[in-house]
């Protein structure tokens, strides 16, 4: 678990924006579906046929996550729970995916999104279970449904529990001017302090990397800056 | 352009999501309601919608993020008996019109203020 964690935070350091992006801010993205009715979802071409969110909400995910610039492919808006699985194209249910984190990356996800559905369809779990287990953590659901991760990853212990915050899932690179998004407005700065809006020095503060909760800039080794 | 018809939202879902991303306390605002009211009465007139089995707004989406003429800003879910609900995205823009593949309704903004405005 320590090895694990180091290397979360090794990530965390190289590419703050890549791993925001491994895990979906649950306030943001719980989660939302259309179906359950498998006489629906079950039907060769459902999928397909399904209509996409429209580019100017998928910008303003993008938004709400503070990715404010990425790199070619990088990401892709995804269906939290997805497409196969019943999903609604709420913004509930939309999060911003990174095709290049490894070796958690949307190409896993899918993997899981596919196996839930056929069990889902041959009637061994329902399409309940299978909605609830993607929303509440889909690498969990992945581990359960599908097997080891790859790359011999263990499911972090932040990510397990509905009750904690997904710290993977909840740093984000601050704007160019130094402040943070609305959806991650806790600055932490170069000195490894967070400091929390309306604090003392909040706004003099310049972010190197923005977090959702105190928990989340705790577990990534920052300290509460005084005055807040 | 089509006029905003009598359309009941009592009972029906609302999710308003504010521009930070967070849920949006009360209720619709008159501008959001006469959208709404505008992309419904447009889909009434729309071939592919009148063949759905008695579809009805179940959901209403409105995302403060965007304005309203973004497409994007409104989500309307219709349940259709039998059959997977519809999801529609309605916005203001230059005519109305109903793309059915995409689920996009546009709706051309009134110019005379309606009497019964919030």
């Amino acid at each position: 678990m320590q090895a694990l964690t180091l290397a979360i935070l090794g990530l965390l350091c190289s590419s703050a924006a890549a791993v925001s992006s491994l895990m979906p801010d649950p306030q943001l993205t719980p989660g939302d579906a259309q179906t359950r009715d498998p006489n629906i979802i079950c039907t060769p071409g459902y999928a397909r046929a399904a209509r996409d969110a429209p580019q100017k909400l998928k910008n303003q995910v993008y938004t709400l996550y503070g990715i404010t610039t990425q790199a070619s492919h990088e990401f892709e808006i995804d269906h939290l729970i997805s497409l196969e699985l019943g999903s609604s194209n709420s913004i509930r249910n939309l999060w911003p995916q990174s095709y290049i984190t490894e070796p958690l990356s949307a190409r896993v996800k899918d993997k899981l999104e596919g196996k839930l559905h056929k069990l889902a369809c041959d009637g061994t779990i329902t399409f309940e279970e299978a909605q609830a287990a993607i929303a509440l953590n889909w690498v969990s659901a992945y581990r359960k449904y599908v097997g080891a991760l790859p790359g011999g990853l263990e499911t972090p212990a932040s990510s397990t529990s509905p009750s904690s915050p997904p710290s993977t899932g909840a740093s984000v690179q601050p704007n160019e001017d130094g402040s943070c998004p609305p959806g991650a407005p806790l600055k932490g700065s170069s000195t490894k302090k967070y400091h929390l809006p309306g604090g003392r020095y909040y706004d003099n503060t310049k972010a190197i990397l923005c977090f959702t909760s105190e928990a989340n800039a705790q577990s990534a080794g920052y300290l509460r800056a005084k005055g807040q | 352009m089509t006029e905003p018809t009598e359309l009941d939202l009592s009972g029906v879902a609302l999710l308003l999501i504010a521009p930070d991303g967070s849920d949006a306390e009360g209720g619709l605002l008159g501008e959001e309601e006469k959208l709404i009211k505008a992309i419904h009465a447009t889909l009434l007139e729309d071939d592919h919608f009148k063949a759905l089995p008695n579809p009805r707004l179940e959901r209403i989406e409105a995302n403060r993020g965007l304005s309203l003429e973004d497409n994007g800003v409104i989500n309307l879910r219709y349940s259709v008996r039998g059959a997977v609900s519809q999801e529609f995205w309605g916005h203001y823009g230059p005519h109305d019109r109903v793309a059915w593949k995409s689920g996009v309704v546009t709706v051309k903004r009134s110019l005379v203020a309606q009497p019964n405005q919030k």
